[in-house]
């Protein structure tokens, strides 16, 4: 499932319950649903704060034991700067509340993919 | 539409309601205005369904602004989620904030509020003190000490014409009661709609609730009381008390049940009167109080500029669309520039 959202903080909102709704039908344990609702939305957050586009893709793809689940803007970026990067302080929580983050920039557009993975089942439960 | 609502209940405390995301972080300026003097800030996060990281960021910062005011002050985090629980004491200890302190419910029963055990009589509840979720939640907690042979407990109440469930004792009361409500079928909801007890001595052998007793076995449950809070000749909802044993309820249990739904059903009732009436007042005062502000700034624009009050308001109106902040913030700033304390910044 793909969908897009205006690049603004009041998607943020309709992103959570984008993320809700797609996990509806997934064996998911309350918590694990609660820590993928917030390492997606904050992973939209940094994304907001960094990129200047006006849309950003959220795509959900819900395996047997696992989920991935990507944000990204399509990099129009009206000013890029080396120092706009996301950096790992930033991601420091979604990585606290996924199994797997990824971040990878495209050093001439700017165009920011923000990649996250989620075990459950018997794969991601001790 | 704001997803965060701030609900200042007294000077220093707040009620926090719906979910705190990069978005909603303009709502919590009237807690940092508070938190620049000292004392202690309480913030009730009952109601507060989420927080991100950018939310739990600007948490902290209170935390750390009340530190600087160097009179030990705290932000007491009462009732969170266990979501947002769990973040907030990962920030907190992170960051060695030893005064961002987070209080649930059972110890704000015990400690917080300091409460004594005498005090746990409902009849000496203030229901200013706790919103409905809380008091239900307590009679939840005191079902279990108080009714011979209840291991645990949940309350259920009427809305809307259905049933929802509202508090229970554990983790274990609260699946059989979402079980029942998402099935449609249960002791409790028997209770609710007919006004009557309902006494299950023995789920093997029940035949009322099919569905409801197949969950609720599963979860290892075998008997089951079900007594209704009755107000006034209604019935508002029902407290249900649970057992893994088969007849562990008799006579001294019904009676028990009893006593302690119609003195509950009371206090829920004069709760919920309570939140809901304080709520309306929050809101009318905060819809006078925007109005005369937002007036205000609406004649120095057009005093300023010579424009008329649509269009002093429409000026207001795109500042806000392109900050972020709310119609009623740009106006206060407006206003703060024209008195004698500088002001940050100017509207642009």
């Amino acid at each position: 499932m793909k969908r897009s959202f205006p690049a603004d903080c009041t998607s943020l909102f309709p992103v959570r319950q984008f993320v809700r709704d797609s996990a509806v039908g997934v064996d998911l344990r309350p918590q694990e649903l609660d820590d993928i609702v917030l390492a997606v939305s904050d992973a939209c957050a940094v994304l907001l704060r960094h990129s200047l586009d006006t849309v950003i893709v959220l795509s959900w793809e819900a395996g047997r034991e696992e989920i991935l689940i990507t944000v990204e803007d399509r990099g129009e970026i009206r000013v890029w700067a080396e120092e706009s990067r996301i950096d790992e302080e930033e991601i420091s929580l979604i990585s606290d509340l996924v199994d797997d983050v990824d971040v990878t920039t495209a050093p001439d557009t700017g165009r920011t993919l923000i990649r996250m993975q989620k075990h459950f089942g018997t794969k991601g439960r001790p | 539409m704001d997803i965060l609502k701030v609900h200042q209940t007294e000077p220093r405390s707040f009620r926090l309601v719906g979910e705190l995301d990069l978005s909603g972080l303009g709502c919590l300026r009237p807690i940092e205005a508070v938190a620049s003097s000292p004392g202690d800030i309480h913030l009730d996060l009952t109601r507060l369904r989420f927080v991100d990281g950018a939310g739990l960021d600007r948490l902290a910062d209170l935390a750390r602004q009340l530190g600087r005011t160097g009179d030990a002050g705290r932000v007491v985090v009462l009732r969170p989620p266990r979501s947002v629980e769990r973040l907030l004491k990962r920030v907190s200890s992170s960051e060695n904030l030893d005064n961002l302190v987070v209080v649930r419910l059972s110890s704000v029963v015990d400690d917080s509020l300091e409460i004594s055990e005498p005090a746990r009589d409902l009849n000496q509840i203030l229901v200013s003190d706790y919103p409905p979720e809380a008091v239900c939640k307590l009679i939840a907690e005191l079902a279990v000490s108080e009714v011979p042979g209840a291991e645990s407990a949940c309350v259920a109440i009427r809305s809307d014409g259905d049933v929802a469930f509202a508090a229970s004792s554990d983790h274990a009361a609260e699946h059989v009661q979402t079980a029942s409500i998402e099935l449609g079928e249960g002791p409790a909801i028997d209770t609710v709609r007919s006004g009557q007890r309902h006494l299950s001595h023995s789920l093997v052998t029940e035949q009322r609730w099919p569905q409801f007793t197949n969950a609720a076995m599963y979860l290892g449950i075998a008997s089951v009381l079900s007594e209704p809070l009755p107000v006034r000749g209604t019935t508002i909802g029902a407290l249900t008390v649970l057992s893994a044993r088969e007849n562990a309820f008799g006579e001294s249990a019904c009676q028990g049940i009893a006593r302690l739904a119609s003195r509950g059903a009371v206090v829920i009732a004069n709760a919920v009167l309570y939140w809901q009436s304080t709520e309306l007042a929050g809101q009318l005062r905060e819809a006078l109080e925007s109005r005369a502000v937002i007036d205000q700034a609406k004649g120095i624009l057009m005093a300023r500029d010579h424009i008329s009050a649509d269009e002093a308001f429409a000026m207001m109106l795109k500042a806000s669309q392109r900050s972020n902040q709310k119609v009623r913030d740009i106006a206060q700033r407006l206003v703060a520039e024209i008195n004698p304390i500088p002001a940050e910044k100017g509207l642009s």
